[in-house]
């Protein structure tokens, strides 16, 4: 074990060297250099861009039980990945995005009323919507925004003899504060924190490719 | 009182001698690539050298306590341990002290406050040579309420090494220090930390083989455990360690390490990256695979992994923005089992020798049984580095 442990680690680090070398032999800072740069437009005009985003959706919500004549609350996590195209309109130091979201994943839910026996996983979740964003460019390679997630939800949570599953709606709206760095010309890392409903948190961690 | 008096001698007596600040791998930011420009050890961790320290005092902390019309110069020859005076070159002290308010779930019936003493650290660092050849670097600790090794409210010795430089590329480490691995974090509760035998108590005993060129360095880090530690305890192993830098301010890098203790063995590997954005801006990540398999109950190894990415946003000189994502998953087979972490706030340092930390933190967990809350809680911390 030791022994494969070591030659995984020396394949590792010889390929690492060979990749950064190969970058390295590009004209020095060359990838700074093309990072574009909100200070190159002037005030009032805007430059435009279409932005790809692949992100990880994660969020809780409130999962309602109702059995007999009681109701019960208890919780679901969802987590998907979500596709979005987005159109960006930057100005100097600010800028917007507007774009369109789909993601498909799974939910847990359930299993922590004593009063239901009732816990699912894995529950395929699917949503479509719209997530129009507000940014302010902190650098030419970091911008703080205000993100609006607007989405559909689809979810049959199974069903259980005289237990009605309710999650949250299907229409979800929820605002996330987020940060978008940009690593490379064309990449991005984004990551945001927002709010679905009360004591419901939506986490969106991803990447972007613009072109 | 004879207790007291005896604590308070020991206080003074090292106060007048000794700087630990632990290691912020993001100040890659500044272009600030490497460790050992500002710390003794070369991978970060522990005493700050004088050059660490005007660094810190010019370049990271907010100058509000200065006139527009000092220089830089003047703010960089004040950082040392007595300001302006100069100690002789044999002799370097220093002290550093980290505290933490945190309050668990904010606002609801089971919120709980909690303040911890974290770190109560005082260094004497000597040297043989005007050219710091041969350098002894030690570090006295004193627990408070988090026990080290099941004592509390007692001083030990965190790390004691020599260290030898054979030349600028060359280094060697003789003694009890941090272990080689991965991004070396202040905050030794993240996941790439304390949760793989690399916390804040985990300094073992070994020899440290360092070299370092400008575009590259890599280290080999043979240990066998903490004196501390009981020896069924101890874990005896090697781990290695590289980065190379792509460009100016973008490294990336891999570590390894193996270890086995009579109780349990870890296979460790990790891969990281460091970018530097605008100044004083940086992201960086680390991925990694752990295998702990626990040698008392025989049962097979179990493969999990974990993820941090850390990201730095300058706003002005002294303040940021910091966040942290972590995740980590002790078996890779379940299908749940993760746990996730963000933590976000600012993270200032408004006087020279000072920071502070206001953090909240949200975490997540998915679990193969049930749906899970969030967690929350908020923090504050208070660093003094003299």
């Amino acid at each position: 074990m030791k022994n494969n442990l070591l030659c995984a680690v020396l394949v590792l680090l010889t390929t690492l060297s060979t990749q950064a070398q190969e970058i390295a032999e590009e004209p020095a800072g060359s990838t700074e250099a093309t990072v574009e740069t909100p200070a190159e437009v002037s005030s009032g005009e805007f430059t435009k861009a279409w932005v790809l985003s692949a992100s990880n959706l994660i969020w809780n919500e409130k999962l309602e039980f109702r059995q007999g004549l009681g109701f019960y609350n208890d919780v679901a996590n969802f987590s998907l990945i979500s596709l979005m195209i987005k159109r960006e309109y930057n100005s100097v130091n600010w800028g917007v995005h507007i774009g369109a979201m789909a993601g498909v994943g799974k939910a847990n839910g359930g299993g922590n009323t004593s009063n239901v026996d009732y816990a699912e996983t894995n529950i395929p979740v699917t949503i479509v919507g719209f997530t129009p964003r507000l940014y302010y460019n902190l650098s030419d390679r970091i911008n703080l925004g205000l993100s609006s997630f607007n989405f559909l939800k689809s979810i049959s949570w199974p069903e259980k003899t005289g237990i009605q599953v309710n999650s949250g709606r299907s229409f979800n709206s929820a605002l996330a504060l987020d940060i978008h760095v940009r690593l490379f010309e064309r990449w991005e890392f984004n990551q945001g924190l927002g709010v679905v409903a009360e004591g419901a948190t939506l986490w969106n961690v991803g990447f972007n490719y613009r072109y | 009182m004879q207790y007291m008096m005896k604590h308070l001698i020991i206080v003074i007596s090292l106060l007048l001698f000794s700087k630990t600040v632990y290691a912020y791998p993001e100040f890659i930011g500044y272009a600030y690539s490497s460790c050992i420009t500002c710390h003794y050890n070369g991978h970060g961790g522990g005493a700050l050298s004088d050059y660490g320290r005007a660094l810190f005092a010019t370049e990271i902390a907010a100058r509000h306590i200065y006139s527009k019309e000092t220089e830089e110069e003047e703010i960089g020859a004040s950082s040392g341990f007595f300001g302006k005076s100069q100690l002789p070159w044999w002799i370097r002290p220093g002290l550093k002290y980290r505290g933490l308010w945190m309050q668990l779930n904010p606002g609801s019936k089971q919120s709980m406050d909690r303040y911890i003493n974290m770190q109560s650290d005082v260094n004497l660092n000597l040297f043989m040579d005007k050219k710091q050849t041969f350098s002894v670097i030690t570090t006295a600790a004193y627990t408070g309420l988090e026990p080290y090794y099941g004592k509390t409210n007692v001083w030990f010795m965190r790390e004691y090494y020599l260290r030898y430089k054979y030349s600028n590329n060359f280094w060697v480490y003789l003694g009890q220090l941090d272990k080689v691995f991965g991004l070396r974090l202040v905050d030794h509760t993240a996941v790439n930390r304390k949760a793989i035998t690399l916390g804040q108590y985990d300094q073992s005993q070994g020899a440290v083989l360092h070299w370092t060129y400008p575009t590259w360095d890599f280290a080999v880090n043979a240990f066998t455990g903490n004196a501390a530690q009981e020896e069924y305890d101890m874990q005896k192993g090697y781990s290695i360690s590289g980065e190379y830098q792509v460009y100016e301010k973008f490294k990336v890098g891999a570590s390894a390490l193996s270890s086995e203790s009579e109780k349990d063995q870890w296979k460790i590997l990790a891969l990281t990256t460091r970018m530097g954005l605008s100044k004083g801006s940086a992201v960086m990540a680390e991925i990694g695979l752990k295998e702990r398999t626990n040698l008392v109950t025989g049962k097979d190894a179990e493969l999990g992994g974990y993820t941090l990415i850390q990201s730095l946003i300058s706003l002005t000189r002294g303040y940021n923005i910091l966040t942290t994502l972590e995740t980590a998953k002790s078996d890779l087979k379940d299908a749940a089992g993760d746990t996730m972490r963000w933590s976000f706030g600012t993270l200032m340092f408004p006087l020279p020798r000072t920071e502070v930390r206001l953090m909240a933190t949200n975490s997540k967990s998915l679990s193969d049984s049930s749906g899970t809350f969030d967690a929350w809680a908020v923090q504050g911390q208070f660093h003094l580095s003299y």
